[in-house]
């Protein structure tokens, strides 16, 4: 091999937020290609692909060298990491820079010098530097006007010079790509881009002889690229895992410390520690002691331990320390849990526990860890946002002019095209464009448009916070990792969570949780109203009768996880035809566990058999290598763990080889090796005589766990918060439907509870001045609805309200009420129009009040008028501008005559019509957009009347006809045959109307409308 | 004396328009929005698109959910204002003094002229034939004293054409059911607060209003309680004022495709203001303001003028101003279909004789030089017989 004659040392890769064109796999081929043995990635202000850089350079065999291309707006230098050492201080100088406003330049370069290597054409900065030290400082020399003047410099200064070609892109035709990126980033077009924005098209990564051709004047510039090359360090090992240090403890303590903790925990949980139990916490406490994982276990419970209310969630869940230490609330002897889906003595990476708190007390939560360990331990991860296609087409499209609506209707044509072009073989960028310019005959400049989105596709963009990722260090940060600051002021390391994994880093996920603060509030409520207390942590509904009927049947609207269509539909076909006898054996916990797993998307094909095995008590397996693998789910594969499980028992992976093939799936950048991975898995299968047929449906069942898909610890440790919630539900409906709309989440909107609670037989109470509170209340059949439903009235003043009614009684009249609160005008409108204020009007009607609202103290006037109340529509007007809904009443109420004349088979009755086309109406609930095996749109769509909730199905044709009139909370007519599935009727339609309403008058139909909007 | 005011509108002004270019827009619901942008407020309706509960100022996205038939059009101003001066044309014969309301809407001062013409009553009904037979515009005409109770007349007829006279002293009556969103002028944003209020009041008719004490109505609305009041009693003495018509000289290019590269765009303009400045030049006048209009191709319109210190007739002096007016006026990142520019307050140059004889002042400035004598190779050889490099695609 030939010695090298340059090397790349101030390359940006397209982690460089905007500026950046080529992909580091790229760059590294290139390279390879070129001959030189390594190469320095200088990203802008970030080393936010070193992890990825390190891992493509050493597949590649070149030597990776960190750095970064340091910029403020006065001044710039690249910094290369010499040392470890120097890796720290590059990480501390780019944490500054992003989270010092007054960061200065040349203070803070000159503070962190050691273990740096510093290049740049920045004559003052060289000038103040070289004063301390002349080591390791560089005169960079670029082609281009400027050369020359660094170059006089360095000579008149005396610091070495050294050559680089800063370069952006791989190859001159990613020129134009770099002026895009920085028009899509400064919202500009190309013409009005400042040249100073840009990069020069010459900045390419030049191959060595070329380079080297640029400086035959300056032969020692290029020479020095080897020497800094050589001196750079380039061994990184990022892969030793950093846990969080506890109380600063030893290793043997914090294990002691543990210990402890957990049989104390054993005794509160078991009463009893039997052998079983005893032989579980020694087998776990063994593994965590040889992986010294004792500190990350005490630093999650000390995290856990501020809140009363918590669910772990993930693989945690299988863990009985875990479960001893309060961690999680699933018994994982009782529920069959195995420790190793959490932990096992070949697993490499760290583990990761996954904590949710009430969604209301997260940001506490977080607090908290930054309180206790203090901006210098701890930090958030990052998400790494990057153009997507359809933001890639839509950006691109703004830099060239197109007006807004071209540019929507063109991206979901071309998106809705992408998959059906029917290449056989992936196309490239050049015949994808041909074919699709073709099929939908786009006009300049869309083709042009289009072929530019391609290549700025996936570029990184900015960076956000992970939505709960903590990593906590036992020393400081800013030494493993660059930091930024949120714009809520939360500091955020610059990798996502892989790149974070890969580094080492422990992460934490601490997480919000709706239904955790619903099941808070409504324990809360019980125990004002009732005087009963229940104790969250020691509290085990899942024997009650009552709960597990209701489960059954799909009676669920407003319990965690479990309220989708999709889940209550498979619950009740499960349930409903289950023949007597195994109704009576089945567990209804664990097999509410399975029907958790199994709502996903791509099971729909195994769902099915999944119930009639387990109505029929049957297990089938593929091939005869899976016997005995998956009894405890009928032979359909359910959980995560599945997949490993599958993997070792047909094509003989190791544990360690099937655990990283679960892993892998789920991650886009391991694609290579989930290639490989596949390979493995056929010859595998293949030496057990598989045949190829079966290969292929056990691969599609594997894949159908890309996306999203859980482990059982976890579905177990979720079910039984959906227990809970199912069990608040069916014996407290008033003060647990009041929870969930207060806490304002869930699948349906506040409408959808609202009407569920009418249909439990809750009267709802509009909002009054006197009675509410500022969230919903609920107590023995009445549902109050809160101040918090009006919109405009701030949380400020609702609470105000109620301090003043609680402290000095009852308000007595509207003029008392505005005496004591001083309410804005704008906001006692609102709350007159509501209907807030008719307990205290007295005789007057809300116009009357309104009329000694606006004339306020003026006394001049004489006694003011009393004018009539206003028409009923006009209320009902008011009401839905108020809530966003109409509550007094259900809105197919309004329709009584059309409803009578068209007399729609109510949905409670739908199950006598199984086979029979028949007409309904509802009210648009909740929308789930699909697509059919061959691409087509369709949808499911839940609907209610007054009787009940009802699922529809449109199919495409039906879908295409209907789709441009569905939006959420309208009113329709539905004509469909219905079919049952199990004993469950669900409506194909055929056709579906807007229910006209019963007048013409415009007002109404306007409210309607406004309240569509909502 | 009494006064004679006549309101005559034409509803729906640009879908009349397109309907008579197009008859497939006929008989089914259109309205007028920009057409590409996906926020846009609906301007205009026809009477099919507000009987489906579509209202203007509806987002368009809405009104097509309202009603899925709906065929949207994109405004056109130029075509408009085209057909509302052919409007002015017409009526100019008839009456003395007219004042424009919008396009397709006048409001015309009829007093004084029974004896000229015949009583207002028929001077009007025969407007309303001439419309709809010349023009096939039909149209809806109030005749009252004042232009409050005669605007009000021609909105409440809804079958075009149509004609209703409000005899003096029937005002009251007349007004009193009439809704108070009617009433012109409430709908902007600074008089939403006290539509708001009325309706709050429930002060929904203009009848409601004019049965409640002025006092009352004071104390809770304030200063424009006094000519709420007035209207309601159907008192309004504003005249009729009449258009003061400015000469201009105008140019404007179509881009297609169209374009958003500012040297491009730039090179056009440049092209038509050497257009007007020759125009200028050869009719003796000088401008001193200058108006850019730009359209956008989702039907956005922008537009940036500005008045110079002193008159002039130069390309060097002019082409500052207009690349200011260019910037100023292209902020959208939206590409731009057609580019129009005008000038206007002409006056014949004044040119100051020197008191000396300096061989030196008479020589006019280079720049002027070679407009000159471009527009003398221009005479001679055609209009794109020499071109400036930065004028050429």
């Amino acid at each position: 091999m030939m010695a090298p004659q340059f090397i790349h040392l101030h390359v940006h890769s397209d982690y460089s937020p905007m500026r950046g064109v080529s992909s580091l796999e790229e760059l590294c081929a290139l390279v390879r290609q070129h001959g030189s043995p390594a190469m320095a990635l200088t990203d802008t202000n970030g080393l936010y692909g070193a992890i990825r850089f390190v891992e493509h350079a050493k597949q590649q065999g070149l030597r990776p060298i960190l750095g970064a291309e340091l910029t403020t707006i006065d001044h710039r230098a690249v910094l290369l990491a010499k040392t470890p050492d120097g890796y720290a201080n590059l990480c501390r100088l780019l944490s500054e820079r992003h989270g010092n406003h007054s960061f200065d330049f040349l203070a803070s370069v000159s503070h962190h010098r050691d273990g740096l290597i510093i290049l740049t054409d920045d004559e003052m900065a060289l000038a103040t530097w070289q004063k301390e030290s002349r080591q390791d400082l560089y005169v960079e020399l670029t082609p281009g006007p400027a050369m020359h003047g660094a170059l006089l410099f360095s000579r008149r200064i005396g610091l070495p010079p050294l050559a680089t070609n800063r370069v952006y892109f791989s190859s001159p035709d990613g020129f134009p790509t770099h002026r895009l990126l920085r028009a899509i980033a400064l919202n500009t077009t190309l013409s009005r881009l400042p040249e100073t924005a840009c990069c020069a098209s010459r900045q390419w990564l030049l191959p060595p002889a070329l380079m080297a051709s640029q400086f035959p004047h300056v032969p020692e510039a290029v020479e020095n690229t080897l020497r800094i090359a050589e001196a750079c360090h380039s061994d990184w090992r990022f892969g030793d895992t950093i846990f969080p240090a506890f109380r600063r403890l030893t290793d043997d303590d914090a294990f002691t410390t543990l210990k402890d903790k957990t049989y104390a925990g054993a005794r509160e949980r078991y009463v009893a520690v039997s052998q079983t139990i005893r032989d579980r916490i020694e087998k776990e406490l063994a593994i965590i002691r040889v992986k010294r994982f004792a500190h990350y276990f005490l630093v999650v419970e000390e995290i856990v331990r501020q809140a009363p209310r918590t669910c772990g969630r993930g693989s945690v869940a299988a863990s009985i320390v875990s479960y001893c230490l309060n961690i999680t609330h699933v018994d994982p002897i009782k529920h069959n849990l195995f420790f190793e889906r959490f932990l096992n003595p070949g697993r490499k990476d760290p583990p990761d526990i996954d904590i949710d708190f009430p969604w209301d007390e997260r940001d506490d939560m977080l607090n908290w860890v930054f309180a206790h360990y203090g901006e210098r331990q701890a930090a958030m991860v990052a998400n790494q946002n990057s153009l997507g296609f359809r933001a890639a087409i839509r950006e691109t499209a703004k830099v060239y002019g197109m007006p807004a609506e071209e540019i929507s209707k063109m991206s979901s044509h071309i998106l809705r095209q992408e998959d059906v072009l029917n290449f056989s073989v992936p196309p490239t960028i050049e015949q994808w464009l041909r074919r699709l310019s073709q099929t939908l005959k786009l006009n300049v400049p869309w083709p042009e448009i289009l072929a530019q989105a391609l290549r700025a596709q996936n570029h990184f963009r900015h960076l956000s916070m992970h939505c709960g990722g903590v990593v906590i260090v036992p020393d400081e940060i800013r030494r493993y990792v660059p930091v930024e600051y949120t714009a809520k002021g939360l500091p955020v390391i610059q990798w996502e969570k892989d790149q974070a994994e890969d580094a080492g880093l422990v992460k934490i996920d601490i997480l919000g949780n709706r239904s955790l603060a619903v099941i808070r509030d409504a324990l809360a409520a019980i125990a004002e109203h009732t005087g009963r207390q229940i104790d969250y942590v020691a509290w085990d509904p899942l024997e009650d009768a009552a709960t597990q009927e209701a489960i059954r049947c799909g009676e669920t609207i407003g319990c965690f996880y479990i309220e989708s269509p999709a889940t209550r539909l498979l619950l009740r076909k499960l349930w409903i035809g289950m023949p007597a006898h195994r109704r009576k054996q089945l567990d209804v916990f664990e097999y509410l566990v399975m029907v958790s797993s199994l709502v996903r998307p791509a099971t729909n094909a195994f769902v099915e058999e999944f119930i009639r095995r387990a109505q029929e008590g049957s297990c089938a397996f593929w091939h005869h290598t899976l016997q005995g693998v998956l009894d405890e789910t009928h032979g359909i594969m359910t959980y995560q763990e599945d997949v490993s499980k599958v993997a070792m028992a047909l094509a003989d992976f190791s544990i360690e080889d099937a655990d990283q093939l679960r892993k892998v799936i789920s991650k886009k950048h391991k694609q290579r090796q989930l290639q490989d991975y596949y390979e493995q898995f056929c010859h595998g299968a293949e030496r057990n005589n598989a045949s190829p047929e079966t290969i292929e449906n056990i691969w599609k069942m594997i894949m159908s766990f890309a996306g999203y898909s859980f482990c059982k610890p976890h579905s177990a440790s979720y079910a039984q918060v959906s227990f809970k919630s199912a069990y608040l539900r069916t014996h407290y409906p008033a003060e647990f439907i009041a929870a969930v709309i207060s806490n304002q989440g869930g699948f349906y909107s506040t409408f959808a509870y609202v009407s569920e609670a009418r249909r439990m037989g809750l009267a709802i109470l509009l909002p009054d001045i006197n009675d509410s509170e500022w969230v919903y209340r609920g107590e023995g059949e009445r549902l109050r609805m809160g101040l918090m439903q009006i919109k405009t009235i701030p949380k400020e003043l609702g609470t105000r309200i109620i301090q003043e009614r609680t402290k000095n009684g009852p308000y007595r009249s509207f003029q008392d009420f505005l005496q004591r609160v001083k309410p804005e005008p704008a906001q006692a409108r609102a709350l007159v129009r509501a209907g807030c204020c008719d307990s205290i009007a007295g005789e007057l009607t809300r116009p009357a009040l309104m009329w000694r609202l606006y004339a306020g103290s003026d006394a001049t006037t004489g006694p003011l008028p009393i004018p009539d109340d206003y028409a009923a529509a006009q209320k009902r007007a008011h009401e839905i501008q108020s809530f966003g809904f109409l509550a007094s009443r259900h809105p197919l109420t309004l329709y009584r005559k059309q409803i009578e004349r068209l007399r729609p088979v109510p949905a409670s009755q739908m199950h006598r019509f199984v086979g029979l086309r028949i007409t309904m109406v509802g009210v648009l609930i909740t929308e789930k957009a699909a697509e059919t095996k061959h691409g087509q749109a369709m949808e499911f769509i839940t609907l209610e009347d007054i009787t009940a909730i009802y699922d529809a199905t449109l199919f495409p044709e039906a879908y295409r006809r209907c789709c441009h009139l569905l939006s959420p909370n309208r009113p329709y007519v539905v004509r469909g045959l219905v079919e049952a599935s199990f004993g469950v009727t669900t409506l194909t339609v055929f056709d579906l109307q807007l229910l006209e309403p019963t007048t013409n008058d415009q007002h109404d139909r306007l409210s309607q409308f406004e309240y569509v909007g909502d | 004396m009494d006064r004679h005011i006549v309101c005559l509108q034409i509803p729906a002004f640009r879908i009349t328009l397109a309907r008579a270019a197009d008859s497939a827009l006929r008989n089914r619901p259109v309205a007028v929005a920009p057409i590409h942008a996906p926020r846009a407020l609906i301007r205009e309706i026809s009477i099919e698109a507000s009987c489906e509960g579509l209202q203007p100022g509806m987002p368009i996205a809405l009104g097509r959910l309202i009603c899925p038939g709906l065929q949207v059009i994109p405004p056109d101003s130029s075509l408009t204002h085209a057909a509302h001066h052919e409007l002015q044309r017409h009526i100019s014969s008839l009456a003395p003094v007219w004042e424009s309301i919008r396009p397709g809407s006048l409001f015309l001062d009829l007093t004084g002229t029974t004896r000229l013409f015949g009583p207002p009553i028929d001077t009007a009904t025969r407007i309303s034939r001439m419309l709809a037979h010349q023009q096939g515009w039909p149209s809806t005409i109030g005749l009252a004293g004042n232009k409050l109770v005669s605007h009000l007349a021609a909105a409440t007829l809804t079958n075009p054409p149509q004609v209703l006279l409000i005899h003096s002293g029937d005002e009251q009556s007349f007004l009193a059911p009439l809704p108070t969103l009617s009433l012109p002028g409430l709908h902007g944003v600074h008089t939403s607060r006290v539509l708001q209020r009325l309706e709050d009041l429930n002060l929904r008719t203009l009848g409601a209003i004019a049965s409640v004490s002025l006092t009352h109505l004071q104390a809770v609305l304030g200063a424009p309680a006094n000519l709420l009041h007035d209207w309601a009693l159907g008192i309004d003495s504003s005249p009729v004022h009449s258009p003061i018509a400015q000469p201009v000289i105008e140019r404007s290019t179509h881009l297609d495709p169209d374009e958003v590269d500012d040297r491009f765009l730039l090179g056009r303009l440049y092209q038509l203001l050497e257009q007007i400045c020759a125009t200028l030049r050869q009719r003796q006048r000088m401008c001193r303001h200058i108006l850019l209009t730009v359209h956008h191709s989702d039907h956005v319109e922008q537009a940036a003028q500005e008045t110079l210190p002193h008159s002039t007739y130069w390309e060097a002096d002019l082409q500052p101003v207009l690349t200011r007016l260019f910037y100023r006026c292209f902020r959208r990142r939206v590409r731009l279909t057609r580019l129009k520019l005008e000038v206007s307050q002409l006056e014949p140059p004044v040119q100051q004789l020197s008191l000396f004889s300096e061989s030196e002042a008479g020589i006019p400035p280079r720049a002027h030089r070679l407009s000159l004598a471009l527009d003398h190779i221009r005479a001679k050889f055609g209009d794109h017989a020499l071109s400036w490099g930065r004028t050429l695609p």
